[in-house]
């Protein structure tokens, strides 16, 4: 695969870790119009999950701590990481 | 001419047409299909895909409009599922094209392999297999076609409804005037279908199984509630003969009871269970000490939102007023297990009669279960109103529910809202956990009212709507006497009331024996009223007691009723039921 155009690495610091709500929400953004074109890998350890699959962001069954990487690629991939690095940042509102 | 034998949940007898709603049983797919096929699956996948979204969206405006956000962004989730290429809609297409699976079958293989895979994660992940599995029955359902027909289209006159369970919606649009009988596959007495028909007055019958299946529509059907039977193409003599009878009870029906006494004149006090407002007027004039149990669900139910404060107030001020002075004990709602608005409760439970249910379903939508409660003590002011909670289980969890009732009572003070400060709040005992912990409840309650049908099922395991087990569901069996006399014996030493408001209060059969446990207060449909009388005065409570106390030291529950039997025998009547 080709190298991601954008990257970023942030730590998952609300309570219950990566369950339903939160992983709605990273798909949410993932889907978005702004997005559309984004393709975006979220990397926990050696796992990965498409951020736009809701099933397999919820698979990786990240817990509080875990560091998590978005890898984006194609036009718009810096806005894309960094949308998503603001809602882990911001515990997902939670 | 053919019977199919179901379990009575209304009672009373229908003679008419049978009108077929939706299909009757079915079984989850395991098929295969040619490759030629294989476009065509993929297409029909799709368009359920796009017809279940639009549901869902549906459902989530208005969940928004009665529970606010929170409830909105739960059912995004689901949506979220339904838009997922990568693990669910990708895959499925897979399975068609490469496995050759239909599609309702290609549907249950993937989302089986995604559930036992959360099932294998930490928590809260697999919380999310009920979401998984709820969007599976839609899909499968869209894929069978298995869409109910509607029942707002123009009904044939004298119509008996046909299904294998009526939904919430459905008995909400359902055209009143024509419908005069209920016959069901499934469904429990507490399901729409047997509430509603409790509510009109007509007969239904559930737990007719998968012969219900070979009933055409248009054939003419008696139903039976008494016989506990749908009988499917009559003759005219039976038609003749059913018509005759219906004449003879509504004649009945209309009589004032007279006292509720004894041989021996011991009175006993008789109230009536009553879901709606609508029959009120017609109670005053049948002799009886009040309302034993009025069930709120009908008021949420098959509605276009929730009711509000004021709708309900107004709803419970026609009641109290109509009632007054006589006492009316309105049960708060006890949704959950097989009763369930799916504004409220829209996920399917793996084991529902375990699980958020009743009270505790109250607990964890507290808004609605605080809409209610201000409601009650709003229209407190215009009757004798005692506010009931439903499958109280200790003392503790009354304590919860009575902090519920004082933090809407200091609402209303504050707002300078007139309610009554005393209104007696009392529990409803349905679990054999709560008998055993009585002592402490009843202390703390001002009132405890027995659900027989609940508490059956509990103690013994059984749930009287499965036949294969249904000729277990024994009232009289000597674990639920026990219990029974239990409860009885603790309310008695701590002077608090208490009332039976289960079936079993309204079946003439076991008049004697909760007369002879003590429990001299009983609660039921008003059709039953008086046949319980005329039961109650061939005994005396001497016998009575003997009865009871022998069922009580029963081995088992064949001894139990033979000793019953042998009872009712002694006054040369047939036993029947109720």
């Amino acid at each position: 695969m080709t190298p991601p155009d954008a990257t970023a690495t942030v730590v998952l610091k609300n309570e219950q870790g990566l369950h339903a709500r939160p992983s709605a929400l990273i798909v949410k953004t993932a889907n978005s119009e702004p997005f559309k074109a984004v393709s975006v890998t979220l990397r926990v350890g050696t796992r990965e999950a498409d951020c736009k699959s809701i099933m397999e962001v919820m698979m990786l069954a990240s817990p509080r701590g875990t560091e998590l990487v978005f890898e984006a690629r194609g036009s718009g991939a810096a806005l894309a990481v960094q949308a998503l690095v603001q809602l882990v940042d911001a515990g997902f509102g939670e | 001419m053919e019977h199919i034998g179901g379990i009575t949940v209304s009672d009373g007898i229908a003679v008419g047409v049978a009108v077929i709603v939706g299909s009757v049983e079915r079984d989850t797919p395991e098929l295969q299909v040619a490759r030629a096929r294989v476009p065509k699956e993929i297409e029909r996948f799709d368009l359920a895909v796009r017809e279940v979204a639009a549901d869902i969206e549906e459902l989530r405006e208005r969940t928004k409009a009665t529970l606010g956000g929170d409830a909105g962004s739960i059912i995004n989730t689901y949506l979220m599922f339904l838009q997922d290429e990568v693990s669910i809609l990708r895959p499925i297409r897979t399975l068609i094209s490469e496995g050759r699976w239909e599609a309702a079958s290609a549907v249950v293989r993937r989302f089986r392999d995604l559930m036992e895979e959360l099932r294998g994660l930490p928590e809260p992940l697999p919380s999310r297999i009920p979401d998984l599995l709820d969007i599976q029955r839609r899909l499968v359902d869209k894929l069978q076609g298995v869409e109910a027909a509607s029942l707002t289209g123009k009904l044939p006159k004298n119509c008996v409804i046909i299904a294998d369970d009526l939904t919430p919606t459905q008995t909400a649009t359902l055209d009143r005037q024509r419908v005069i009988g209920f016959a069901t596959a499934h469904g429990g007495p507490a399901s729409h279908t047997a509430i509603l028909a409790r509510h009109l007055g007509i007969p239904a019958l559930i737990g007719l199984g998968s012969g219900l299946g070979r009933v055409a529509a248009g054939t003419p059907v008696i139903v039976d509630g008494f016989h506990q039977r749908l009988v499917v193409g009559p003759t005219t003599p039976m038609v003749r003969n059913a018509k005759a009878r219906l004449r003879r009870l509504k004649d009945r029906a209309l009589r004032d009871v007279g006292a509720a006494r004894t041989r021996d004149g011991t009175t006993f006090e008789l109230f009536v269970n009553i879901d709606s407002d609508e029959s009120i007027k017609s109670l005053n004039s049948l002799g009886i000490a009040g309302v034993g149990l009025h069930r709120t669900e009908y008021l949420y139910l098959g509605r276009d939102h929730t009711p509000g404060e004021e709708e309900q107030t107004a709803h419970y001020t026609r009641i109290l007023k109509a009632m007054s002075p006589k006492p009316v004990v309105i049960r708060t709602m006890d949704f959950g297990s097989d009763k369930w608005d799916p504004r409220i409760h829209s996920l399917r439970e793996p084991n529902p009669a375990l699980g958020l249910r009743s009270l505790r379903l109250s607990f964890a939508y507290g808004e609605i279960f605080t809409t209610q409660l201000r409601a009650l003590l709003r229209a407190s002011v215009h009757g004798n109103a005692h506010i009931l909670f439903p499958m109280v289980s200790d003392a503790e969890e009354f304590a919860r529910a009575r902090a519920c009732l004082a933090e809407a009572a200091t609402g209303l003070r504050a707002e300078g809202v007139k309610f009554r400060e005393d209104v007696p709040a009392g529990a409803m005992l349905e679990l054999p956990v709560t008998a055993l912990v009585g002592e402490s409840l009843f202390a703390a309650a001002d009132f405890i009212s027995i659900g027989s049908n609940d508490l059956i099922q509990y103690t013994l395991a059984v749930d009287r709507t499965n036949r294969d087990v249904a000729d277990l569901f024994i009232p009289h069996h000597p674990g639920v006497l026990k219990l029974l006399h239990m409860a009885a014996e603790t309310a008695r030493r701590l002077s608090k009331p208490i009332t039976v408001c289960g079936e079993m209060a309204g079946m003439g059969l076991y008049t004697p024996v909760l007369l002879g446990l003590g429990l001299t207060r009983l609660s039921m449909a008003p059709s039953r009223v008086r046949d319980v009388v005329d039961e109650a005065r061939r005994c005396d409570d001497a016998t009575c007691r003997v009865l009871a106390r022998a069922m009580l030291e029963a081995p088992g529950p064949e001894a139990s009723g033979r000793i019953l039997r042998a009872h009712h025998e002694s006054f040369r009547r047939p036993t029947r039921r109720g």
